[in-house]
């Protein structure tokens, strides 16, 4: 954390989509690739950034995360890793869907890696029928289209409904 | 102090805009693969399995779009597999990264002039390669081609792969791909040592090598009697050809070096055979 220590107390301020701000310490947005491209250009006057698609729920949770992660030391990985199960733990899909969105928006890679690997693994080995489900998309399939996707991809649906 | 300033990058202040316009009830809608939401099925997907999502494709039409896209499918690809393709004595023609899966699933290719065969395992996406009988040195016996010998006991082959070709973090299983010609359910035994081990720099620092040279007996024989236990035995694959396992390895992280494996006659046996050699394989551990 050398690196950081001349502009510890800056801070910079984020607003989500439905108009919450959140002040956040330097050294923790710099978790965001977005956020740091934009501090390394000459963006360092702007106080308030707006992060639009982002909700306030959402941006608490990612900015719990970036502040864990940039306090954290290198060396501690274990903890971190234990920190990172617990914190997607009990989430539900909209929540994570969420989080990927904004982690892939805010560029955050570690956090969009445990949040889609989360969601990857909730529906993987499972029948297209309950994912279906899961991500309540509507089927807008004809019944032989369907039938024509299946059998196009006849090896996926081995031992399969 | 005072006031907003919009300070994103032109790119990212533009896809902002886009973003803003979008809704998220587009999930399923025709114009599914623009939407940011696709970008998150894209990141989801590419972490689940190609069977996965070659089934999933039958969720919706949006979803399709998303299953059947470079983006997912070039997750599954080998990450150098452009540079390797390049190798290929034929060219490769594909419109779609997941047509090219398939085609190195379901076939392979011949890099090196036809000296090394290129192809993918199925349900993980890991390389696998076939050193061809060309490639391997093979020593004693008595020569018909070079592929093909007439086994002594002391007859030697031996074939090298660069541990870098191979996928990382992987545990690999080497098969010895043969035929004993027209008598082969005929005999018993055949015993014949194996050995494959790495030489070189393992990537995590964790030495050079593996050190003294393990030896599994094997047999080139297939099992006649199901009673029989113990013992590597030889299997007839689907192909015209037997198989028997020599050994297997476990790829770390950015290891550099090769991949030594040898098979040699067993003191003993004092039989002689006809052995056809069409290469060694070498592909993925299975999880059962």
């Amino acid at each position: 954390m050398a690196s950081s220590i001349e502009n510890n107390n800056e801070k910079l301020t984020l607003k989500s989509s439905d108009g919450e701000e959140f002040l956040v310490e330097k050294h923790v947005a710099l978790q965001s690739t977005l956020l740091q491209n934009m501090l390394d250009s000459d963006c360092s006057s702007a106080d308030v950034i707006p992060l639009p698609k982002i909700d306030a729920r959402t941006l608490a949770l990612v900015l719990g995360y970036c502040k864990k992660h940039a306090d954290a030391s290198s060396s501690k990985q274990g903890e971190l890793n234990s920190f990172d199960s617990e914190f997607l733990k009990d989430m539900d899909m909209g929540a994570l869907f969420n989080l990927v969105l904004a982690a892939n928006f805010m560029e955050i890679k570690g956090l969009l890696d445990i949040a889609a690997q989360k969601i990857a693994d909730t529906i993987k080995d499972k029948p297209h029928q309950e994912v279906r489900e899961i991500f309540h998309v509507e089927n807008d399939y004809t019944p032989e289209e369907e039938a024509a996707v299946r059998e196009e991809n006849r090896w996926a649906f081995e031992g399969f409904p | 102090m005072m006031g907003s300033h919009l300070c994103l990058p032109k790119s990212q202040s533009e896809e902002c805009e886009r973003r803003r316009e979008k809704t998220m009830a587009g999930l399923g809608t025709d114009c599914f693969s623009a939407l940011p939401e696709s970008l998150v099925i894209v990141e989801i997907l590419s972490r689940t399995s190609p069977r996965d999502v070659c089934r999933f494709s039958a969720i919706s039409r949006g979803f399709k779009s998303v299953a059947d896209s470079d983006n997912v499918w070039d997750r599954f690809l080998p990450s150098d597999h452009r540079k390797i393709i390049s190798r290929s004595v034929y060219p490769v023609a594909f419109s779609t990264k997941k047509q090219l899966y398939f085609l190195l699933a379901d076939g392979f290719v011949l890099l090196d002039g036809g000296k090394l065969s290129f192809s993918l395992d199925k349900a993980s996406g890991k390389k696998c390669f076939m050193l061809g009988a060309r490639e391997l040195a093979i020593e004693c016996g008595r020569f018909w081609e070079q592929a093909n010998l007439r086994a002594a006991p002391c007859f030697d082959i031996s074939g090298k792969i660069e541990a870098r070709l191979l996928s990382p973090k992987t545990t690999y299983v080497v098969y010895l791909l043969f035929d004993l010609g027209p008598l082969k359910y005929g005999y018993k035994g055949l015993p014949a040592k194996a050995s494959v081990r790495f030489e070189g720099e393992r990537g995590d620092g964790s030495g050079d090598g593996d050190g003294d040279e393990i030896t599994n007996i094997v047999s080139l024989a297939i099992r006649r009697f199901s009673s029989c236990s113990g013992g590597q035995f030889a299997q007839q694959r689907m192909d015209k050809w037997m198989e028997t396992e020599l050994g297997e390895f476990f790829n770390g992280q950015g290891n550099t070096g090769e991949v030594e494996i040898r098979l040699m006659g067993f003191e003993g046996d004092y039989r002689t055979y006809d052995l056809f050699v069409e290469g060694i394989e070498i592909r993925p551990k299975i999880d059962s």
